[in-house]
Protein backbone atom coordinates (compact mmCIF):
# COMPACT_ATOMS: atom_id res chain seq x y z
CA UNK A 1 0.00 0.00 0.00
CA UNK A 2 1.75 3.23 -0.89
CA UNK A 3 1.27 6.33 1.01
CA UNK A 4 0.09 9.31 -0.12
CA UNK A 5 3.18 11.63 -1.63
CA UNK A 6 2.04 15.65 -2.15
CA UNK A 7 3.20 16.95 -5.53
CA UNK A 8 6.31 19.83 -4.82
CA UNK A 9 4.51 23.37 -4.29
CA UNK A 10 3.28 24.53 -7.56
CA UNK A 11 3.92 28.21 -8.91
CA UNK A 12 6.93 28.63 -7.57
CA UNK A 13 10.92 27.09 -8.05
CA UNK A 14 12.23 24.25 -6.14
CA UNK A 15 16.02 23.83 -5.08
CA UNK A 16 17.34 20.51 -5.39
CA UNK A 17 20.87 20.58 -2.58
CA UNK A 18 23.10 19.09 -4.67
CA UNK A 19 22.02 20.07 -8.18
CA UNK A 20 21.26 23.88 -7.29
CA UNK A 21 23.07 23.92 -4.23
CA UNK A 22 26.47 22.43 -3.27
CA UNK A 23 29.60 23.19 -5.05
CA UNK A 24 28.12 26.28 -6.58
CA UNK A 25 30.45 29.42 -6.69
CA UNK A 26 29.74 32.41 -3.87
CA UNK A 27 29.50 35.64 -4.89
CA UNK A 28 29.15 38.49 -3.16
CA UNK A 29 27.87 41.72 -2.80
CA UNK A 30 30.19 42.96 -4.94
CA UNK A 31 30.47 41.00 -7.44
CA UNK A 32 34.04 38.96 -5.89
CA UNK A 33 34.25 35.30 -5.76
CA UNK A 34 33.89 34.19 -1.94
CA UNK A 35 34.07 30.60 -1.94
CA UNK A 36 32.50 27.72 -2.76
CA UNK A 37 29.57 26.16 -1.09
CA UNK A 38 31.41 23.34 0.65
CA UNK A 39 27.97 22.46 2.70
CA UNK A 40 24.01 22.67 3.20
CA UNK A 41 23.34 23.42 7.19
CA UNK A 42 20.04 22.57 8.23
CA UNK A 43 17.91 23.53 11.34
CA UNK A 44 16.42 20.78 13.57
CA UNK A 45 13.56 22.54 15.28
CA UNK A 46 13.13 21.27 19.23
CA UNK A 47 8.92 20.55 18.58
CA UNK A 48 9.43 18.05 15.88
CA UNK A 49 8.56 20.34 12.68
CA UNK A 50 10.38 19.37 9.45
CA UNK A 51 14.35 20.44 9.02
CA UNK A 52 14.81 23.83 7.56
CA UNK A 53 17.71 25.24 5.24
CA UNK A 54 19.67 27.42 7.36
CA UNK A 55 22.94 28.33 6.40
CA UNK A 56 25.58 27.34 3.20
CA UNK A 57 29.04 26.57 4.61
CA UNK A 58 31.73 27.97 3.20
CA UNK A 59 35.58 26.75 3.65
CA UNK A 60 37.48 25.86 6.72
CA UNK A 61 36.83 22.44 7.79
CA UNK A 62 33.33 21.82 5.55
CA UNK A 63 35.07 20.33 2.59
CA UNK A 64 37.53 19.09 3.79
CA UNK A 65 35.35 17.47 6.36
CA UNK A 66 33.09 16.11 3.47
CA UNK A 67 35.95 14.42 1.69
CA UNK A 68 37.77 12.48 4.51
CA UNK A 69 36.02 13.13 8.15
CA UNK A 70 39.65 12.27 10.34
CA UNK A 71 41.45 14.42 7.72
CA UNK A 72 38.63 17.26 7.65
CA UNK A 73 39.05 17.70 12.11
CA UNK A 74 42.90 17.19 11.97
CA UNK A 75 43.14 20.16 9.11
CA UNK A 76 40.56 22.10 11.22
CA UNK A 77 42.62 21.43 15.25
CA UNK A 78 46.08 22.31 13.11
CA UNK A 79 44.36 25.41 11.88
CA UNK A 80 43.31 26.17 15.37
CA UNK A 81 47.12 25.98 16.54
CA UNK A 82 48.33 28.20 14.10
CA UNK A 83 45.58 30.87 13.82
CA UNK A 84 43.73 31.44 17.56
CA UNK A 85 42.30 34.07 16.85
CA UNK A 86 40.00 32.68 14.03
CA UNK A 87 36.54 31.06 14.94
CA UNK A 88 36.46 27.76 14.65
CA UNK A 89 34.47 25.79 12.05
CA UNK A 90 33.34 26.70 8.66
CA UNK A 91 32.13 30.09 7.84
CA UNK A 92 28.17 30.39 8.47
CA UNK A 93 26.22 32.41 5.54
CA UNK A 94 22.65 32.53 7.31
CA UNK A 95 20.09 32.17 4.34
CA UNK A 96 19.03 35.73 4.84
CA UNK A 97 22.09 36.92 3.04
CA UNK A 98 20.91 34.66 -0.11
CA UNK A 99 19.80 37.66 -2.80
CA UNK A 100 19.67 35.51 -5.80
CA UNK A 101 20.68 31.76 -7.01
CA UNK A 102 21.50 31.60 -10.48
CA UNK A 103 24.29 29.72 -12.38
CA UNK A 104 26.69 31.72 -8.99
CA UNK A 105 24.81 32.10 -5.34
CA UNK A 106 24.61 35.81 -5.27
CA UNK A 107 25.00 37.20 -1.58
CA UNK A 108 24.01 40.46 -0.02
CA UNK A 109 26.66 41.28 1.69
CA UNK A 110 30.15 41.41 1.18
CA UNK A 111 32.62 38.65 1.72
CA UNK A 112 34.42 40.94 4.33
CA UNK A 113 31.20 41.44 6.86
CA UNK A 114 31.04 37.48 6.54
CA UNK A 115 34.75 36.51 7.90
CA UNK A 116 35.20 34.89 4.76
CA UNK A 117 38.69 36.68 4.11
CA UNK A 118 40.83 35.90 6.96
CA UNK A 119 43.24 33.53 5.40
CA UNK A 120 42.94 35.69 2.16
CA UNK A 121 44.02 38.80 4.27
CA UNK A 122 46.64 36.64 6.36
CA UNK A 123 48.61 35.40 2.87
CA UNK A 124 47.90 38.77 1.47
CA UNK A 125 49.53 40.89 4.69
CA UNK A 126 51.85 38.47 5.15
CA UNK A 127 53.58 37.45 1.91
CA UNK A 128 51.44 38.83 -1.21
CA UNK A 129 51.78 42.09 0.12
CA UNK A 130 55.23 42.43 0.12
CA UNK A 131 56.34 41.56 -3.54
CA UNK A 132 56.19 45.36 -5.10
CA UNK A 133 53.49 45.78 -7.66
CA UNK A 134 50.80 44.08 -5.02
CA UNK A 135 48.43 46.81 -4.78
CA UNK A 136 48.27 47.87 -8.29
CA UNK A 137 45.91 45.85 -11.14
CA UNK A 138 48.58 44.63 -14.10
CA UNK A 139 49.10 47.32 -16.68
CA UNK B 1 35.95 47.66 -38.39
CA UNK B 2 36.89 47.63 -35.10
CA UNK B 3 35.15 44.13 -34.69
CA UNK B 4 36.67 43.08 -37.76
CA UNK B 5 40.26 44.12 -36.56
CA UNK B 6 39.44 42.35 -32.95
CA UNK B 7 37.93 39.42 -35.44
CA UNK B 8 41.70 39.26 -37.17
CA UNK B 9 43.47 39.60 -34.17
CA UNK B 10 41.84 37.08 -32.35
CA UNK B 11 42.46 34.63 -35.35
CA UNK B 12 46.44 35.82 -35.23
CA UNK B 13 46.52 35.08 -31.86
CA UNK B 14 44.94 31.86 -31.88
CA UNK B 15 47.46 30.61 -34.33
CA UNK B 16 50.53 31.97 -32.55
CA UNK B 17 49.30 30.27 -29.43
CA UNK B 18 48.02 27.08 -30.16
CA UNK B 19 51.71 26.02 -30.49
CA UNK B 20 53.83 24.99 -27.54
CA UNK B 21 56.61 23.17 -26.46
CA UNK B 22 54.61 19.59 -26.63
CA UNK B 23 53.59 20.78 -30.05
CA UNK B 24 56.75 21.50 -31.44
CA UNK B 25 58.67 18.65 -30.10
CA UNK B 26 56.32 15.60 -30.54
CA UNK B 27 56.00 16.84 -34.39
CA UNK B 28 59.07 17.07 -35.01
CA UNK B 29 60.34 13.58 -33.35
CA UNK B 30 57.31 11.68 -34.74
CA UNK B 31 58.24 13.36 -38.04
CA UNK B 32 61.67 12.23 -37.94
CA UNK B 33 60.67 8.41 -37.28
CA UNK B 34 56.93 7.84 -39.18
CA UNK B 35 56.93 10.35 -41.67
CA UNK B 36 53.75 12.19 -42.28
CA UNK B 37 52.09 8.90 -40.87
CA UNK B 38 50.50 10.04 -38.20
CA UNK B 39 49.24 12.92 -39.04
CA UNK B 40 45.57 12.07 -38.81
CA UNK B 41 45.91 12.00 -35.12
CA UNK B 42 47.01 15.65 -35.42
CA UNK B 43 43.66 15.86 -37.39
CA UNK B 44 41.83 14.10 -35.31
CA UNK B 45 43.12 16.34 -31.81
CA UNK B 46 42.20 19.06 -33.66
CA UNK B 47 38.44 18.10 -34.24
CA UNK B 48 38.42 17.72 -30.71
CA UNK B 49 40.27 21.14 -29.47
CA UNK B 50 37.93 22.90 -31.83
CA UNK B 51 35.15 21.19 -30.66
CA UNK B 52 35.19 21.30 -26.93
CA UNK B 53 37.20 25.08 -26.65
CA UNK B 54 33.93 26.47 -28.79
CA UNK B 55 32.08 25.08 -26.08
CA UNK B 56 34.10 26.21 -23.09
CA UNK B 57 34.31 29.60 -24.53
CA UNK B 58 30.39 30.00 -25.58
CA UNK B 59 29.53 28.56 -21.43
CA UNK B 60 32.17 31.07 -20.11
CA UNK B 61 31.11 33.95 -22.34
CA UNK B 62 27.18 33.36 -21.88
CA UNK B 63 27.04 31.81 -18.20
CA UNK B 64 30.19 34.09 -16.75
CA UNK B 65 31.63 30.31 -15.19
CA UNK B 66 35.10 29.07 -16.30
CA UNK B 67 35.68 25.41 -16.86
CA UNK B 68 37.37 24.30 -13.92
CA UNK B 69 33.99 25.84 -11.39
CA UNK B 70 32.08 23.62 -13.80
CA UNK B 71 34.35 20.16 -13.23
CA UNK B 72 33.42 20.80 -9.91
CA UNK B 73 29.93 21.91 -9.61
CA UNK B 74 29.11 19.11 -12.33
CA UNK B 75 31.55 16.27 -11.01
CA UNK B 76 31.19 16.96 -7.34
CA UNK B 77 33.92 17.68 -4.57
CA UNK B 78 35.18 14.08 -4.86
CA UNK B 79 35.81 13.52 -8.52
CA UNK B 80 36.76 16.94 -9.06
CA UNK B 81 39.66 16.98 -6.82
CA UNK B 82 40.81 13.82 -8.35
CA UNK B 83 40.49 15.76 -11.43
CA UNK B 84 42.18 18.93 -9.78
CA UNK B 85 45.23 16.82 -8.55
CA UNK B 86 45.91 15.62 -12.16
CA UNK B 87 45.60 18.35 -14.42
CA UNK B 88 47.77 20.46 -11.58
CA UNK B 89 50.28 17.57 -12.00
CA UNK B 90 49.77 17.91 -15.92
CA UNK B 91 50.11 21.22 -16.04
CA UNK B 92 53.48 21.72 -13.80
CA UNK B 93 54.68 19.11 -16.08
CA UNK B 94 53.68 21.27 -18.80
CA UNK B 95 55.33 24.43 -17.91
CA UNK B 96 58.71 22.72 -16.83
CA UNK B 97 58.80 21.58 -20.43
CA UNK B 98 57.86 25.22 -21.53
CA UNK B 99 60.37 26.92 -18.72
CA UNK B 100 62.38 24.68 -20.32
CA UNK B 101 62.03 25.15 -23.91
CA UNK B 102 62.52 28.60 -23.26
CA UNK B 103 65.80 28.51 -21.73
CA UNK B 104 67.09 25.86 -24.55
CA UNK B 105 66.34 28.64 -26.80
CA UNK B 106 68.07 31.32 -25.26
CA UNK B 107 70.82 28.47 -24.96
CA UNK B 108 70.65 28.39 -29.09
CA UNK B 109 70.62 32.35 -29.01
CA UNK B 110 74.14 32.63 -26.59
CA UNK B 111 75.85 29.19 -26.09
CA UNK B 112 74.74 29.77 -22.51
CA UNK B 113 73.94 26.41 -21.55
CA UNK B 114 70.47 26.42 -20.76
CA UNK B 115 70.45 25.33 -17.21
CA UNK B 116 71.96 28.99 -16.77
CA UNK B 117 68.77 30.31 -18.34
CA UNK B 118 66.50 28.03 -16.53
CA UNK B 119 66.16 30.57 -13.55
CA UNK B 120 65.73 33.38 -15.74
CA UNK B 121 63.23 32.61 -17.81
CA UNK B 122 61.40 31.29 -14.80
CA UNK B 123 61.75 34.59 -12.80
CA UNK B 124 60.65 36.80 -16.19
CA UNK B 125 57.68 34.27 -16.63
CA UNK B 126 56.36 35.08 -13.16
CA UNK B 127 57.11 38.64 -13.34
CA UNK B 128 55.57 39.13 -16.67
CA UNK B 129 52.18 37.15 -14.78
CA UNK B 130 52.50 39.36 -11.84
CA UNK B 131 52.71 42.49 -13.90
CA UNK B 132 51.43 42.75 -17.72
CA UNK B 133 47.77 43.10 -18.81
CA UNK B 134 45.53 39.77 -19.79
CA UNK B 135 44.89 41.19 -23.22
CA UNK B 136 48.54 42.53 -23.74
CA UNK B 137 50.05 39.68 -22.92
CA UNK B 138 47.60 37.61 -25.40
CA UNK B 139 48.45 39.32 -27.71
CA UNK B 140 51.66 40.56 -27.81
CA UNK B 141 53.16 36.28 -27.69
CA UNK B 142 50.32 35.36 -29.73
CA UNK B 143 51.41 37.61 -32.68
CA UNK B 144 55.02 37.45 -32.45
CA UNK B 145 54.55 33.25 -32.18
CA UNK B 146 53.48 33.42 -35.91
CA UNK B 147 57.45 33.81 -36.08
CA UNK B 148 57.30 29.19 -35.98
CA UNK B 149 55.46 30.18 -39.70
CA UNK B 150 58.79 29.94 -41.01
CA UNK B 151 58.38 26.29 -41.43
CA UNK B 152 55.81 27.05 -44.11
CA UNK B 153 58.20 29.22 -45.85
CA UNK B 154 60.70 26.29 -45.73
CA UNK B 155 58.79 24.08 -47.06
CA UNK B 156 58.25 26.44 -49.72
CA UNK B 157 62.09 26.89 -50.31
CA UNK B 158 63.19 23.68 -50.32
CA UNK B 159 60.52 22.31 -52.76
CA UNK B 160 58.65 20.13 -50.78
CA UNK B 161 56.68 17.39 -52.50
CA UNK B 162 53.13 18.19 -51.16
CA UNK B 163 51.53 15.42 -53.16
CA UNK B 164 53.94 13.13 -52.03
CA UNK B 165 53.17 14.54 -48.67
CA UNK B 166 49.71 14.18 -48.86
CA UNK B 167 49.80 10.43 -49.61
CA UNK B 168 51.82 9.81 -46.73
CA UNK B 169 49.14 11.22 -44.80
CA UNK B 170 46.19 10.05 -46.36
CA UNK B 171 47.24 6.44 -46.40
CA UNK B 172 49.12 5.67 -43.17
CA UNK B 173 51.71 2.84 -42.74
CA UNK B 174 53.81 1.78 -39.92
CA UNK B 175 57.30 2.12 -41.16
CA UNK B 176 59.39 -0.98 -41.04
CA UNK B 177 61.15 -1.92 -37.93
CA UNK B 178 58.26 0.20 -35.94
CA UNK B 179 55.42 -1.94 -33.90
CA UNK B 180 52.44 -0.80 -34.17
CA UNK B 181 51.75 -0.34 -30.67
CA UNK B 182 54.62 2.21 -30.35
CA UNK B 183 53.01 4.28 -33.90
CA UNK B 184 49.76 3.88 -31.79
CA UNK B 185 51.45 5.56 -28.54
CA UNK B 186 52.93 8.67 -30.69
CA UNK B 187 49.28 8.80 -32.28
CA UNK B 188 48.00 9.14 -28.47
CA UNK B 189 50.74 11.89 -27.66
CA UNK B 190 50.18 13.90 -30.87
CA UNK B 191 46.50 13.46 -30.02
CA UNK B 192 47.52 14.87 -26.16
CA UNK B 193 49.86 17.52 -27.47
CA UNK B 194 46.81 18.88 -29.98
CA UNK B 195 44.45 18.65 -26.72
CA UNK B 196 46.37 19.40 -23.48
CA UNK B 197 43.48 20.32 -20.85
CA UNK B 198 45.16 23.54 -20.04
CA UNK B 199 44.13 25.11 -23.44
CA UNK B 200 40.42 24.64 -22.33
CA UNK B 201 41.25 26.18 -18.62
CA UNK B 202 43.24 28.98 -20.19
CA UNK B 203 40.69 29.75 -23.11
CA UNK B 204 37.74 29.81 -20.72
CA UNK B 205 39.25 31.96 -17.99
CA UNK B 206 40.69 34.31 -20.27
CA UNK B 207 37.58 34.96 -21.62
CA UNK B 208 36.07 36.00 -18.22
CA UNK B 209 39.50 37.88 -17.69
CA UNK B 210 38.52 40.03 -20.71
CA UNK B 211 34.87 39.86 -19.31
CA UNK B 212 33.54 38.34 -22.90
CA UNK B 213 29.49 38.25 -23.45
CA UNK B 214 26.87 36.73 -25.78
CA UNK B 215 28.48 39.60 -28.46
CA UNK B 216 32.14 38.49 -28.32
CA UNK B 217 30.96 35.03 -29.36
CA UNK B 218 31.69 35.73 -33.14
CA UNK B 219 35.31 36.76 -31.88
CA UNK B 220 35.23 33.11 -29.98
CA UNK B 221 34.51 31.57 -32.61
CA UNK B 222 36.16 32.84 -35.21
CA UNK B 223 39.28 32.15 -32.88
CA UNK B 224 38.34 28.43 -32.81
CA UNK B 225 37.20 27.75 -36.28
CA UNK B 226 40.01 29.68 -38.24
CA UNK B 227 43.14 29.93 -35.42
CA UNK B 228 42.89 26.62 -34.30
CA UNK B 229 42.80 24.82 -37.35
CA UNK B 230 45.89 27.33 -38.82
CA UNK B 231 47.82 26.90 -35.92
CA UNK B 232 47.40 22.91 -36.11
CA UNK B 233 48.91 23.56 -39.88
CA UNK B 234 52.05 24.59 -38.36
CA UNK B 235 52.72 21.44 -36.30
CA UNK B 236 51.89 19.57 -39.38
CA UNK B 237 54.61 21.80 -41.30
CA UNK B 238 57.03 21.12 -38.24
CA UNK B 239 56.21 17.52 -38.45
CA UNK B 240 56.39 17.84 -42.77
CA UNK B 241 60.10 19.52 -42.17
CA UNK B 242 61.64 16.40 -39.79
CA UNK B 243 59.99 13.89 -42.61
CA UNK B 244 61.61 15.44 -45.35
CA UNK B 245 64.77 16.35 -43.91
CA UNK B 246 65.98 14.57 -40.72
CA UNK B 247 63.82 10.89 -41.51
CA UNK B 248 66.21 10.57 -44.57
CA UNK B 249 69.29 11.00 -42.48
CA UNK B 250 68.38 8.71 -39.72
CA UNK B 251 68.25 11.89 -37.34
CA UNK B 252 65.78 11.35 -34.53
CA UNK B 253 65.07 13.87 -32.21
CA UNK B 254 66.73 14.25 -28.81
CA UNK B 255 66.70 18.10 -28.08
CA UNK B 256 65.34 21.17 -29.71
CA UNK B 257 67.98 22.00 -31.78
CA UNK B 258 67.47 19.18 -34.03
CA UNK B 259 64.00 20.79 -34.49
CA UNK B 260 65.80 23.74 -36.12
CA UNK B 261 67.88 21.98 -37.84
CA UNK B 262 65.54 21.48 -41.56
CA UNK B 263 65.11 25.42 -41.44
CA UNK B 264 68.69 26.20 -41.05
CA UNK B 265 69.57 23.40 -43.55
CA UNK B 266 66.81 25.47 -46.02
CA UNK B 267 66.97 29.32 -44.91
CA UNK B 268 70.57 29.65 -43.14
CA UNK B 269 71.15 31.15 -39.87
CA UNK B 270 68.52 33.68 -40.90
CA UNK B 271 66.14 31.37 -40.97
CA UNK B 272 67.41 30.00 -38.02
CA UNK B 273 67.42 32.96 -36.24
CA UNK B 274 64.00 32.93 -36.39
CA UNK B 275 63.33 29.52 -35.83
CA UNK B 276 65.32 30.43 -32.72
CA UNK B 277 63.00 32.84 -32.05
CA UNK B 278 59.62 31.37 -32.56
CA UNK B 279 60.34 28.45 -30.65
CA UNK B 280 61.01 31.52 -27.00
CA UNK B 281 58.26 33.07 -27.98
CA UNK B 282 55.43 29.90 -28.53
CA UNK B 283 57.36 28.40 -25.13
CA UNK B 284 57.10 31.53 -23.02
CA UNK B 285 53.79 32.46 -24.00
CA UNK B 286 52.44 29.06 -23.23
CA UNK B 287 54.22 29.21 -19.99
CA UNK B 288 52.28 31.73 -19.24
CA UNK B 289 49.00 29.80 -20.28
CA UNK B 290 49.97 26.90 -18.19
CA UNK B 291 51.33 29.02 -15.05
CA UNK B 292 48.07 30.79 -15.17
CA UNK B 293 46.33 27.69 -15.62
CA UNK B 294 47.40 26.70 -12.77
CA UNK B 295 45.95 29.34 -10.38
CA UNK B 296 42.75 28.84 -12.55
CA UNK B 297 41.95 25.72 -12.06
CA UNK B 298 42.99 25.56 -8.13
CA UNK B 299 41.14 28.78 -7.40
CA UNK B 300 37.94 27.81 -9.24
CA UNK B 301 37.72 24.43 -7.52
CA UNK B 302 37.77 26.29 -4.71
CA UNK B 303 35.81 28.93 -5.41
CA UNK B 304 38.42 31.13 -4.47
CA UNK B 305 39.12 34.91 -5.67
CA UNK B 306 41.46 34.49 -8.98
CA UNK B 307 42.17 36.69 -12.53
CA UNK B 308 43.93 39.29 -13.41
CA UNK B 309 41.88 41.65 -13.55
CA UNK B 310 42.04 42.62 -9.94
CA UNK B 311 44.87 43.74 -8.06
CA UNK B 312 47.20 40.70 -7.26
CA UNK B 313 46.71 41.35 -3.06
CA UNK B 314 42.85 41.16 -4.10
CA UNK B 315 43.56 37.27 -4.94
CA UNK B 316 46.48 36.07 -2.87
CA UNK B 317 45.66 32.35 -3.24
CA UNK B 318 45.73 32.66 -7.00
CA UNK B 319 49.38 34.12 -7.00
CA UNK B 320 50.79 31.91 -4.73
CA UNK B 321 49.40 29.18 -6.83
CA UNK B 322 50.56 30.21 -9.87
CA UNK B 323 54.32 31.35 -7.90
CA UNK B 324 54.41 27.67 -6.42
CA UNK B 325 53.66 25.97 -9.66
CA UNK B 326 56.61 28.13 -11.38
CA UNK B 327 58.98 27.29 -8.47
CA UNK B 328 58.34 23.39 -8.59
CA UNK B 329 58.73 23.11 -12.37
CA UNK B 330 61.95 25.60 -11.61
CA UNK B 331 62.95 23.10 -9.43
CA UNK B 332 62.08 20.12 -11.33
CA UNK B 333 63.76 22.05 -14.56
CA UNK B 334 67.14 22.34 -12.67
CA UNK B 335 67.46 18.59 -11.84
CA UNK B 336 68.63 18.57 -15.68
CA UNK B 337 65.80 15.88 -16.23
CA UNK B 338 65.70 15.67 -20.57
CA UNK B 339 63.43 18.49 -21.40
CA UNK B 340 62.49 16.57 -24.30
CA UNK B 341 61.33 13.42 -22.13
CA UNK B 342 59.36 15.80 -20.31
CA UNK B 343 57.69 16.87 -22.78
CA UNK B 344 56.82 13.28 -23.82
CA UNK B 345 55.00 12.57 -20.67
CA UNK B 346 53.44 15.91 -20.08
CA UNK B 347 51.39 15.16 -23.29
CA UNK B 348 50.89 11.33 -23.20
CA UNK B 349 49.32 12.01 -19.59
CA UNK B 350 47.57 14.77 -20.85
CA UNK B 351 45.42 12.71 -23.14
CA UNK B 352 44.79 10.63 -20.62
CA UNK B 353 43.19 13.18 -18.17
CA UNK B 354 41.14 14.89 -21.04
CA UNK B 355 37.25 12.73 -19.62
CA UNK B 356 37.08 14.48 -16.38
CA UNK B 357 37.34 17.80 -18.06
CA UNK B 358 35.89 17.64 -20.97
CA UNK B 359 32.34 15.33 -19.74
CA UNK B 360 31.46 18.42 -17.79
CA UNK B 361 31.90 21.01 -20.46
CA UNK B 362 29.43 18.96 -22.19
CA UNK B 363 26.84 18.31 -20.06
CA UNK B 364 26.63 22.07 -19.06
CA UNK B 365 26.86 23.07 -22.56
CA UNK B 366 23.25 21.52 -22.73
CA UNK B 367 21.96 22.73 -19.87
CA UNK B 368 19.25 25.59 -20.78
CA UNK B 369 20.18 26.95 -17.01
CA UNK B 370 23.51 28.20 -17.95
CA UNK B 371 22.87 28.72 -21.40
CA UNK B 372 19.62 29.83 -22.38
CA UNK B 373 19.43 30.06 -26.45
CA UNK B 374 22.94 29.15 -26.87
CA UNK B 375 22.77 25.45 -25.83
CA UNK B 376 24.71 23.21 -27.88
CA UNK B 377 23.22 22.45 -31.37
CA UNK B 378 22.58 19.02 -32.66
CA UNK B 379 25.77 18.35 -34.64
CA UNK B 380 27.71 19.88 -31.91
CA UNK B 381 26.95 17.18 -29.57
CA UNK B 382 27.21 14.24 -31.69
CA UNK B 383 30.64 15.29 -32.30
CA UNK B 384 31.39 15.81 -28.79
CA UNK B 385 30.20 12.98 -27.79
CA UNK B 386 31.52 11.13 -30.27
CA UNK B 387 34.58 12.53 -28.67
CA UNK B 388 34.25 12.17 -25.20
CA UNK B 389 33.96 8.27 -26.00
CA UNK B 390 37.70 8.60 -27.98
CA UNK B 391 39.01 10.34 -25.10
CA UNK B 392 37.74 7.76 -22.75
CA UNK B 393 39.18 4.60 -24.86
CA UNK B 394 42.52 6.88 -25.03
CA UNK B 395 42.46 7.72 -21.60
CA UNK B 396 42.20 3.83 -20.99
CA UNK B 397 44.41 2.84 -23.45
CA UNK B 398 47.45 5.31 -22.77
CA UNK B 399 49.10 4.21 -19.43
CA UNK B 400 49.44 0.38 -20.48
CA UNK B 401 50.74 1.30 -24.37
CA UNK B 402 53.08 3.31 -21.95
CA UNK B 403 54.29 0.53 -20.35
CA UNK B 404 54.02 -1.92 -23.04
CA UNK B 405 56.08 0.21 -25.73
CA UNK B 406 58.36 1.97 -22.84
CA UNK B 407 57.18 4.97 -23.38
CA UNK B 408 57.56 4.72 -27.25
CA UNK B 409 61.36 3.28 -27.34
Amino acid sequence: MRVDVPPPPAGHRVLWADLHLSDRQLLDANGRFAGMVDDIEFDLPHDGAPPVLSALLVGRGALTRRLHRRFGSWLESLHARLHPEHPLGPVRIPVAYIHRIANAIELSVSREQLGLTLIEDTLANRIIGHIPGAGHAPQ
Amino acid sequence: VRKFFGIALGILTAVGGFVDIGDIVTSALVGARFGMALAWAVALGLVGIVVYAEMAGRVAAVSKRPVFELVRERLGARVALVNLFASMLINVLTLTAEIAGVAIALQLATSINYLWWLPVAAFVVWLVIWRVRFSLLENVFGLLGLAIAVFVVMLVRYGADWGHLWSQATTPTVPQGEGHATFLYYGIALFGATMTPYEVFFFSSGAVEEDWSTEDLSVSRANVFIGFPLGALLSLAIMAAAALILQPRNISVEQLSQVALPVSLVLGKIGLAIVIFGFFITTFGAALETGLSSGYAAAQYFGWQWGKFVKPREAPRFHLIVLGSIIVALLLGITSLDPVKITEYSVVLSAAALPLTYFPILVVANDPDYMGDHVNRPWSNAIATVYLVIVVAVAVATIPLMIATKAGQ
